[in-house]
């Protein structure tokens, strides 16, 4: 168990959560009153204030757990917790609904609540299994390090700037001909930019990659002398390392995101879910 | 041409300025960015070889080999007099001339800015941060969004209607004047699909939830459904409780349902004498399992006399239970073998076998089958003719006295003219006249107790108020509702064979009771448990409300009927005035 994922082996909140499911569905099957089982039996209300009451709480937990310098106990505890009763919130809230739906502020808080927990489950799918494969991107990536401070990502950094100040002395050797696609790949090679970039992790139009073709051309048409050629073998090479390069940076870009954009749905869906189920409990008993 | 070239170089990050002096000494001085060139600048943006300085007239020149040229005041020129004193940049370097000095034809200062970053992968935005809104902005939309769209917009018209006060009220012809329209999203308020019964009202919650936080009341549904009667007596039921049970405790409005589910019924009939010890009724969980066999209202009795003409009825179980054709009989009061009508002799003229709807036809409203009409469903084959004197008379039916009386006539009418009234004596005319009555008399027992009247009916003389013997036929016991708690009706079955339910190819005489046993139902009403079934719930043969019962409540009875009187006079005072 990596220490990423040790979170998921807590095994008292593992088998509470498991409790918990086990327990609502046996309610649920032992009940069945005279209407149907619904969200206003005796079980359904009880499975809807048990399951409101655990939103509340895990949404406690989520504020809590972000703040470091005042959580008590084990954070991995908190995030087992967060975790397990989470899922079982997926059993408790759906028996609540008695599988009857329609297009209600009701409804509207159990698909607001499957967003969440759905969020919820691909924060802990990539939190299980992205790091490691982050850190071994990067790692295969380095060639050397010039300073043991430096972590893996700076140490790429420092040599696409290496390889830019390469470029762009090499330039002074070479003829107008060829400073374009070079420029290019100097200064409009981009990693990152928008969200779909980022989170596609895509090399398409890459300014590095096109000044390798532009170049190729060139190189083939020759019209150079040794010396420039040789420079030019050097360019190319650069030019490849700074492609490898950027494609691994562009990786860890969309892995970085991928670690965190769920919350982008997580967090306010579960802002908006909290005001639904006031409403929801609410809005029932106004129209009892 | 010798030309001193000052380099001022500005440190990045701080205000120093790095001076350094340079003397050249050539015809053309080259400037570009390659390595070979006489003053090298390093910037990609210039050209390997960009431009050159040469003397013209002792002016120094710069003019441009680049197609970018070279730039004073944003403006590009191929060729500049440095001598001017312009200050001329290319890429991020400018040169400026001066007079010159120490031994030097020309001055010329070159200022190198410093460069600015110019790789664009560290400046792209590579955090999700950077590209998404905040996630605390997202949640305060959210949030608000599901509270002003789903809570704020609906309340605040819901708050302001006016509501009827909580005590009996019955509404006008159930049109609801100060009908308010639900908020476009307080139809999202809803807990379910409404019943199909109430779809006119899916859109006016408020006809049914007036007050905040109060159960739906018994007032809002009587308002309309002012007269419905009682389920029960609650005098018997004491232990159910003082008050009206409420409507919606078996009306659940919202669960998309037409009728009240069999479960609503068996909370209380699967264990009747909890809550009423005294109770006829069988326990029961479904149709199929454990409801009790049809209970016929039977004839029984004899026909002894006038006054015992009308038949006894008695509740009568089929038995035994599960029978699929009852073995029973009782008094029907009329002579008709359904076997030889429909298998053997008994033919229409000109038409095939008889058929069960030749006679029997579903009568309007399509639940019972019209009764039987002798003229109609019967003459056809059975006509009342008789024939004397080669005329062919038609007897009327159903009116004994009047046949007694046309058989007189036409016997004593034949013998006067026989004999010609005039020429006989007195002592032979009265004894034509005998001779005629007992003719008459004697037809008139053949024709009610044999051949015409007497083929299906069963008549007796009965001796009237001035003791004189008179036939009276017994009345026929047809067309009588059978189920006397149940519904059932025969346009939903008319795809089915009638044989199927009632045995009568078999049956030989009217007195068999041709009614079919529960078995012969739960053929197909398998109980509500079976998916291939049809309807077996408790009210799809029962009413909920029974008919003759107490209304549910007396206060909206009162005022419904009042309502109805002052209706009937507003609209007698209307006619008067025309």
């Amino acid at each position: 168990m990596h220490i990423h994922t040790s979170f998921l082996a807590n095994r008292f909140w593992l088998w509470t959560g498991i409790g918990i499911s086990l327990l609502s569905v046996a309610a649920y099957a032992y009940h069945a009153p005279p209407h149907g089982r619904d969200g206003s039996t005796m079980v359904g209300y009880v499975l809807g204030g048990f399951s409101g009451l655990i939103v509340l709480y895990l949404a406690w937990l989520g504020v809590r757990k972000r703040r470091f310098a005042t959580s008590r106990g084990n954070r991995r505890d908190v995030v087992s917790a967060h975790v397990f009763l989470g899922l079982s919130l997926i059993v408790t809230a759906t028996l609540h609904t008695g599988f009857e739906f329609a297009l209600s502020i009701h409804t509207l808080t159990y698909v607001l609540l499957l967003l969440v927990i759905g969020s919820g489950i691909f924060g802990v799918s990539v939190y299980a299994g992205l790091p490691e494969t982050m850190s071994r991107n990067l790692n295969e990536m380095i060639v050397e390090k010039k300073n043991f401070d430096w972590s893996a990502l700076e140490q790429l950094e420092w040599d696409l700037r290496e390889l830019d100040r390469r470029l762009g002395r090499a330039l002074q050797f070479l003829p107008d001909s060829v400073r374009e696609p070079v420029q290019g790949a100097i200064e409009n090679t981009r990693i990152g930019g928008g969200l779909f970039r980022i989170l596609s992790g895509s090399s398409r139009g890459c300014a590095t990659d096109a000044a390798i073709k532009r170049l190729r051309g060139l190189v083939d048409g020759g019209g150079f002398s040794d010396a420039e050629r040789t420079r030019l073998g050097e360019v190319m090479r650069d030019l490849a390392r700074k492609r490898q390069i950027c494609a691994c940076l562009r990786r860890d870009t969309r892995y970085r995101a991928l670690l965190k954009v769920w919350l982008w749905l997580h967090v306010p869906l579960t802002s908006a879910l909290i005001v639904a189920l006031i409403s929801h409990v609410v809005l029932v008993f106004f129209y009892w | 041409m010798k030309l001193l070239l000052v380099t001022l170089r500005k440190r990045p990050g701080s205000d120093q300025v790095s001076r350094r002096e340079q003397l050249l000494d050539d015809d053309k001085i080259r400037v570009g960015r390659g390595v070979s060139m006489d003053i090298h600048l390093s910037d990609l943006n210039v050209d390997f070889h960009h431009a050159t300085l040469l003397e013209n007239d002792g002016r120094l020149i710069l003019r441009s080999t680049a197609p970018d040229g070279l730039e004073i005041n944003h403006v590009y020129r191929d060729e500049v007099d440095l001598s001017e004193g312009k200050k001329v940049s290319i890429g991020r370097y400018s040169f400026r001339a001066e007079a010159g000095r120490d031994g030097a034809d020309f001055v010329v200062t070159l200022e190198e800015t410093a460069a600015v970053q110019q790789t664009a992968h560290s400046q792209a935005k590579r955090q999700i941060e950077d590209v998404l809104p905040s996630r605390r902005v997202l949640s305060w939309v959210a949030s608000l969004a599901v509270l002003v769209l789903f809570v704020a917009w609906p309340m605040a018209e819901v708050l302001q209607r006016d509501v009827p006060p909580d005590e009996p009220y019955v509404m006008d012809g159930m049109v609801r004047a100060d009908v308010m329209p639900a908020s476009p999203m307080e139809i999202a308020w809803t807990s379910g699909d409404i019943s199909m019964a109430h779809s006119v009202l899916a859109h006016d919650c408020a006809a049914c939830h007036q007050r905040p936080f109060e159960r739906t009341t018994n007032n809002a549904c009587l308002a309309c459904h002012a007269t419905v009667e009682e389920h029960l007596d609650l005098d018997q039921h004491a232990r159910i409780g003082e008050t009206v049970p409420r409507c919606a405790s078996c009306h659940r409005e919202h669960k998309g349902a037409e009728e009240p589910t069999q479960a609503a019924c068996l909370t209380c009939h699967s264990n009747i004498r909890a809550i009423s010890p005294d109770s006829k009724f069988a326990d029961i969980t479904d149709f199929a399992k454990d409801h009790p066999n049809f209970r016929l209202p039977l004839m029984t009795g004899t026909f002894v006399d006038e006054k015992a003409l009308l038949p006894e009825v008695q509740q009568v179980r089929v038995e035994p239970i599960g029978a699929v054709h009852a073995p029973m009989t009782e008094v029907a009061g009329l002579k008709f073998p359904h076997e030889k009508h429909l298998v053997g002799g008994g033919k229409r003229k000109g038409s095939a076998s008889l058929q069960c709807s030749n006679c029997h036809v579903v009568e309007a409203g399509g639940a019972r089958m019209r009764p039987i009409e002798m003229e109609r469903d019967c003459a056809h084959c059975h006509k009342l003719s008789f024939n004397a004197g080669g005329v062919e008379r038609t007897l009327p039916h159903a009116q004994e006295d009047a046949v007694a009386q046309i058989l007189q006539d036409y016997f004593l009418s034949a013998a006067l003219m026989n004999t010609g009234v005039g020429g006989a004596s007195e002592v032979d005319r009265q004894q034509v006249i005998d001779t005629a009555l007992q003719q008459a008399s004697a037809q008139t027992d053949a024709i009610f107790g044999t051949w015409m009247c007497g083929t299906c009916h069963e008549a007796q003389r009965v001796p009237d108020d001035s003791g004189q013997a008179r036939w009276r036929v017994l009345p026929v016991l047809s067309g009588r509702p059978w189920l006397m708690a149940g519904r059932f009706e025969h346009v939903p079955h008319e795809a089915m064979d009638c044989t199927g339910c009632h045995a009568a190819t078999g049956s030989s005489e009217a007195s068999d009771v041709l009614m079919p046993g529960i078995a012969v139902c739960q053929d197909c009403h398998r109980g509500e448990a079976e998916a291939a079934s049809a309807r077996s719930a408790c009210v799809s043969c029962h009413n909920l409300h029974v008919t003759g019962k107490e209304p549910m409540s007396p206060a909206h009875a009162r005022i419904f009927h009042a309502m109805g009187a002052k209706k009937q006079r507003a609209v007698k005072r209307q006619a008067d005035k025309k």
